[in-house]
């Protein structure tokens, strides 16, 4: 084993999660290498250190405050879409531009159901088209294009479909930057305003999503609010 | 010992949803700490740390049914507390007029650090209070993706898998992640483990 390899197995070593075979190989490598045995060794004190580090002493207040402030706020709607409701000007923003640019990108024929701001389960595609998990990209608001009814749709219960258009994201991470590719099979470009924080619908990303073609896609960051 | 004490924080959180304010405050009880502990971390600021721990909360309770019951709670809760937590970081970087996008990833990392300069000579112990200054600084410094993986593990003492689902990375990131991450550390503060 090498000093380079030896590194990468401290944290699972100090944490206990070396598999017998790596914590054997890790062994012999510190008998013969005093170095990295030394490493380790300040490794293991600088995490401990980094671990004691006191919590900020607690409000004795904390509670009554956070129930206080909970009793001036408004208990949304039960409706799981009930805060989308609430007129906001940067999806009243989108929307509008959503709808505009879905009259230019969908075909004529294509059926559309109007309807009320829905909130769907944004399926994240990975390489080799695997599912990606990721909690932070998990609802989208789409604009009010409805449940549209196509052809190429493959999950309904966990996917939005605009048209042809199906969002995807090769490199999954926190909601500002999960969502970076998008597969349309249609041309012509597609404003989403996607929310950051799906729990709080906290800020909100604006994308424009231009494709000629699934291997081929862009999509550009317009706005973003918080 | 109350009823509620015993129960997991997943049983309380679903009484939560059905209105109980008794089992929000037993989560109250069981979180709070570990939700300031975390925030702080991140602004350096323990009375806004307070404030965002408070509204990570409201937040809970007023979102209460999106909660997925068959999701661990822990890791609900500290994603709406990191997520509130880089809203606060965009908001400062922002009312710095740091307005690009890449910036706000970098200066995030440096938002809300006030530690001063003590001018202490090498050889002059540390004071604790001067110690834990620098292993602050040393973790709010660290690079965005370590800084996640490692408050989450060492400071809270989360699992790997619970890391993982936290910040939406494979196992294996989480282990390089926070391997990487520790061994900046421990560059850093070799000169007071040594």
């Amino acid at each position: 084993m090498k000093c380079n390899a030896a590194q990468d197995l401290f944290s699972a070593a100090f944490d206990g999660e070396l598999s017998v075979a790596e914590e054997r190989e890790l062994e012999t490598h510190f008998s013969s290498c005093p170095a990295c045995s030394r490493e380790f060794a300040l490794f293991s004190k600088s995490v401990r250190l980094v671990s004691s580090l006191p919590r900020p002493s607690a409000n004795p207040f904390f509670e009554q405050k956070v129930l206080r402030e909970l009793r001036t706020r408004e208990v949304p709607s039960t409706r799981a879409w009930g805060p989308l409701l609430i007129p906001r000007p940067a999806i009243a923003f989108v929307a509008a531009t959503v709808v505009l640019a879905l009259l230019v990108v969908l075909p004529q024929n294509q059926p559309i159901t109007e309807s009320e701001f829905a909130m769907n389960e944004l399926e994240l595609v990975g390489p080799g088209d695997q599912p990606v998990e990721s909690p932070a990209a998990s609802e989208v608001i789409s604009a009010p294009v409805g449940s549209v009814e196509t052809d190429n749709r493959v999950d309904a219960s966990s996917s939005l479909w605009a048209s042809h258009a199906r969002l995807a994201s090769s490199s999954p991470g926190t909601g500002d930057a999960s969502l970076n590719a998008a597969v349309r099979t249609g041309g012509g470009p597609l404003e989403v305003e996607f929310v950051l924080d799906p729990f709080l619908l906290e800020g909100a990303e604006v994308r424009r999503i231009e494709a000629s073609n699934v291997s081929s896609t862009q999509d550009e960051l317009v706005s973003m609010t918080f | 010992m109350s009823d509620l004490e015993i129960r997991t924080d997943e049983e309380l959180m679903n009484l939560c949803v059905e209105g109980s304010e008794e089992a929000l405050r037993e989560l109250m009880r069981r979180f709070h700490p570990r939700i300031v502990n975390v925030v702080y971390r991140y602004i350096n600021d323990p009375v806004r740390a307070e404030e965002i721990a408070q509204e990570v909360f409201v937040r809970v309770y007023v979102h209460r049914e999106r909660y997925r019951r068959t999701a661990r709670f822990s890791t609900w809760i500290f994603t709406i507390a990191l997520n509130l937590t880089k809203n606060e970081i965009r908001h400062r970087v922002r009312h710095s007029r740091l307005m690009s996008l890449d910036a706000l990833t970098e200066m995030g990392s440096s938002v809300g650090f006030f530690l001063r300069e003590r001018g202490k000579g090498p050889d002059e112990r540390l004071e604790e209070r001067e110690l834990q200054a620098v292993v602050n600084k040393a973790i709010v410094e660290l690079p965005p993706k370590y800084r996640d993986a490692v408050i989450l593990r060492d400071l809270e003492g989360l699992s790997y898998e619970e890391v993982s689902d936290i910040l939406s990375i494979p196992g294996g990131t989480v282990r390089s992640r926070i391997n990487r991450g520790r061994l900046i550390l421990k560059k850093k503060l070799e000169p007071y483990v040594s």
